[in-house]
């Protein structure tokens, strides 16, 4: 019975979508893909394969995306405030 | 560098694009670089199911976006599998009267999932291509060597 009512719960996560809030919560989920994409492209291109280099490289892609992320928002916002001024 | 004799055949490079394709990162590890494959597969199977979560399972398949649908069958088995749930769905539909062409799913998260599932399977492109790249050099041994931590070329 649990486990039929897990497979149901389960099952209701994969069929409908998620609410997504408009509000800026809503843009933690760049943060995810890209941890995915840093975790694959240091993956593959890391040419000596060393757990410890492997993870100081994937943090700091990681944190350069999202760092150049955060770049281009606040452009996007200074521009978006001279346009309303 | 790896002497000729250590070289690996083109056909096995073939036959790891062929699984690395259906088996995210299964190409890599048939090449002798397991832990790559398993990073590969974690990383494109966590952004795939992500996906999923967040735009259900109507993201997978041709319905919501044709362009996202041809995305996600380079992910190999995975989107090969969310296509047949698709058109297990469609029939579902077609059965209960109402066109699957009014049918309309939207939202943030069908956006959201959209995009996930769409980069799942182009992470999986930029993961054969690392293999033809190998391929191309030539240079990885078919077996690693046992006394180096380091994996891989």
């Amino acid at each position: 019975m649990a486990n039929l009512l897990t497979i149901a719960l389960l099952g209701q996560v994969l069929l409908k979508p998620l609410e997504v809030s408009t509000t800026p919560a809503g843009l933690l989920w760049a943060l995810p893909i890209s941890f995915c994409i840093a975790l694959v492209y240091k993956a593959i291109k890391l040419d000596e394969f060393r757990l410890r280099l492997f993870v100081r490289e994937v943090i700091l892609l990681f944190a350069t995306i999202i760092g150049f992320l955060i770049l281009v928002a606040v452009i996007m916002a200074i521009i978006a405030h001279l346009i309303t001024l | 560098m790896a002497s000729k004799s250590d070289a690996v055949p083109v056909s096995r490079y073939i036959s790891a694009c062929v699984v690395g394709w259906l088996i995210p990162g299964g190409g890599h590890w048939l090449l002798g670089m397991p832990r790559r494959g398993l990073f590969i597969f974690f990383g494109v199977t966590a952004t795939l199911v992500l996906g999923v979560c967040l735009g259900g399972s109507w993201v997978l398949g041709w319905h919501v976006s044709k362009f996202a649908w041809v995305c996600q069958l380079c992910s190999g088995l995975p989107g090969l599998i969310g296509t047949l749930v698709h058109y297990i769905d469609i029939g579902r539909l077609t059965t209960t009267g109402i066109n699957p062409s009014t049918f309309a799913v939207y939202g943030r998260g069908v956006d959201f999932g959209l995009v996930y599932t769409g980069i799942a399977g182009g992470l999986n492109v930029l993961a054969l291509l690392d293999i033809i790249g190998r391929a191309e050099k030539g240079t990885q041994s078919v077996t690693p060597l046992p006394a180096s931590p380091a994996e891989g070329q």
